[in-house]
């Protein structure tokens, strides 16, 4: 299938300022060179640990942070450089759903309003009953009631309210949405339903999606391929079953085995990373993992690692392929 | 209260008196937590398994909470039982941080900004053993060193921002450690960490346990936690306890519908990847705490629902006769059906 959406060397460096001047002193790498494509109607799953730059991969190519090197290709036209007036037609197709349904919802907005607002600005839905009528059909679809129009945020649970940015990212027909930690503030049981309905609307609507996460058990859950992120940069990329089954990065191994199993009988080897995530304002030389990574070696501070295939779709970032 | 029985939750009640009605938090919960063990209390948001936790620690805010009912009998560091509930505020300031010590979710929010952490480990030594400022100190490197913190000397001299939220938990362990409690109360304590310090975080308080003996109540929502740490779990909902059972039968089989469905809702790493197609959820919203549904408070949500049965009565806690406990009125015939 055809490639929508395509990035090449994405960067995205935040400057720190400092001194009575406020003059750039250094940056904080947050996304450093990642490049990856989606297929029209596969879900892509990007994981990694808090400041791996999974969040602002996310919003840079929606272009909602302006990326400082790199391009973003969407449906084969270049939209890095786009001025606002030009990106907007690209910017109805692109939509987002945020991880926290309590702050993403306007408290003094209806639900009819919040759902309705991007058919208003993008001028789709010429009359109010049209968009009334529209905004029903969304709230169905997402297993919601027509009646719950008139009511507002407070009204519904958590995992309502994510079903209501939902509706709202679906309201003017996308063909790609980034879904950014959309269930990590949902109760277990509640989860599960928001990752079904999410399944459900990838199939019914066609969607692409890219769908950010931390917890690695769910994104393998609705995921086609996978990519890994560690402080900035990605480290390894392969089909979901492929990552899960036979991770090929020293990375991907061992945030695998720190999951903990709901299953008290299963006794498994765990690799216990040491120390803590490095800072993206001085992140290590060469490959960045090497200062946690058990098999790490001399050569791997010298030489950043380029990703490389090491299967059919599956493709690393480590010099080592003596190992796993 | 039995030899071995570090502490017994009699019936607890804790009710808020909110300006909308009354929320009953915890609603007649009991639990016991012998000398050694780690027990688990699993539950979404609105359980009570936090208010329980605070409740024995008495740090519930009162106005509008309240402990309604109940007793919290605790065997102190001096062999005598007391119920938590009655002490006076003085006595129950004896008890914080020397018998029973807590640690929280978020550990910056634990963790006074203004004090080093030397400092404020050296509090809680100074105040429960009587040391010395520099008897207390040296202690507190010898804490940061047990919890796995290089340079513990230096590090005396940080502050928390100047750590990283492991590094905090770290130091949040090392102050609840620091007089040597029987009983450690953790809720939630790896809930805002990544994974990987998670992992650090769970063998780091397992490593401990082992060392010094203590008794751990383990508050939180994550399965595969309970299952890792666990000898024995409380699963609540809705201010009640649904079920209590050891960590092993209860996740080979779950008795109650809810801990059932609890179970199947989590996506799972170690599955096969044929049985990964769809989650099982359990439809419905976690009830308002306001508005409690009548009988079983899960019965809008389970499928093994009847009429005129489950939304009665309050079932009773109901021991299994296999040293198992659970609150379905259902409960014989759902297991026999499965079996």
């Amino acid at each position: 299938m055809s490639v929508l959406l395509e990035v090449k060397d994405l960067k995205k460096h935040f400057p720190i300022r400092g001194g009575i001047l406020s003059r750039v002193v250094g940056s904080v790498k947050a996304v450093d060179g990642v490049s990856f494509a989606i297929r029209k109607g596969e879900v892509l799953g990007l994981v990694g640990e808090s400041g791996s730059g999974k969040t602002t991969v996310g919003r840079t190519l929606l272009r909602l942070i302006e990326p400082t090197g790199g391009r973003i290709f969407f449906d084969g036209q270049d939209i890095t450089d786009l001025p606002k007036d030009k990106l907007r037609p690209y910017r109805r197709r692109m939509q987002i759903i945020f991880q926290d349904p309590f702050s993403s919802l306007n408290p003094r907005m209806t639900v009819g309003d919040i759902i309705a607002e991007p058919l208003v600005i993008h001028g789709l839905g010429k009359t109010q009953e049209e968009r009334t009528e529209r905004v029903a059909e969304l709230l169905k679809l997402v297993g919601l009631s027509p009646d719950h129009m008139r009511r507002y945020p407070h009204e519904f649970s958590g995992g309502q309210r994510q079903r209501i940015g939902i509706a709202r990212a679906l309201a003017v027909a996308p063909d790609f949405i980034v879904a950014d930690e959309p269930v990590s503030a949902l109760d277990v049981s509640i989860q599960a339903q928001v990752v079904n309905l999410l399944q459900d609307l990838k199939e019914e609507l066609g969607l692409t999606l890219l769908f950010i996460a931390h917890d690695l058990a769910v994104v393998e859950y609705i995921s086609d391929r996978v990519a890994v992120m560690y402080l900035g940069k990605v480290m390894e990329i392969a089909s979901a079953r492929e990552l899960y089954r036979n991770p090929k990065h020293p990375y991907t191994e061992a945030l695998l085995s720190a999951v903990p199993i709901p299953d008290p009988t299963v006794k498994r080897e765990r690799i216990v990373l040491q120390g803590d995530i490095p800072s993206p304002i001085n992140p290590p030389s060469g490959c960045v993992f090497r200062t946690r990574c058990r098999y790490a070696l001399p050569e791997c501070a010298h030489t950043v690692p380029e990703l490389k295939q090491v299967g059919p779709g599956h493709y690393k970032a480590c010099i080592r392929d003596d190992i796993l | 209260m039995d030899e071995k029985r570090l502490l017994e939750v009699r019936d607890l009640k804790v009710h808020f008196f909110t300006d909308d009605g009354v929320v009953k938090a915890v609603d007649g919960v009991s639990f016991h937590v012998d000398k050694g063990e780690t027990l688990a209390v699993v539950g979404e948001s609105g359980s009570g398994k936090s208010v329980t936790s605070l409740a024995i620690m008495r740090l519930i805010p009162t106005p509008p909470g309240r402990i309604v009912g109940g007793e919290v009998l605790f065997r102190g560091k001096d062999g005598q039982v007391r119920d938590l509930t009655k002490l006076s505020e003085a006595e129950m300031r004896r008890i914080r941080g020397n018998d029973i010590a807590m640690i929280f979710q978020e550990p910056m929010t634990s963790l006074n900004p203004v004090y080093t952490v030397g400092d404020q480990i050296a509090e809680a030594i100074m105040l429960h053993q009587g040391k010395s400022r520099k008897e207390a100190m040296e202690l507190a490197a010898h804490m940061l060193d047990l919890v796995g913190i290089p340079e513990p000397k230096k590090r005396l001299a940080n502050y928390p921002h100047q750590m990283s939220g492991g590094m905090r938990q770290r130091v949040m362990i090392a102050m609840a450690l620091s007089c040597n409690p029987s009983l450690l109360i953790a809720d939630e304590p790896t809930t805002a960490l990544d994974v990987t310090i998670q992992a650090q975080i769970l063998e780091l308080m397992k490593k401990l346990q082992e060392e010094i003996g203590m008794s751990i109540l383990f508050i939180t929502h994550n399965l595969g936690v309970v299952a890792e740490m666990a000898d024995r779990v409380v699963v609540m909902y809705a201010g009640r306890a649904v079920e209590q059972a050891d960590v092993v039968p209860l996740f080979k089989e779950p008795l109650h519908p809810y801990t059932r469905g609890l179970l199947h809702s989590v996506p799972r790493l170690d599955l096969a990847a044929e049985h990964k197609e769809r989650l099982e959820a359990i439809p419905g919203n976690v009830p308002n705490p306001l508005y409690l549904p009548p009988g079983c408070a899960f019965h809008p949500r389970c499928k093994h629902y009847v009429e005129g049965l489950c939304d009665r009565e309050v079932p009773s806690l109901e021991a299994t006769g296999d040293g198992r406990q659970v609150r379905c009125v259902r409960w014989k015939e759902i297991r026999e059906v499965r079996a």
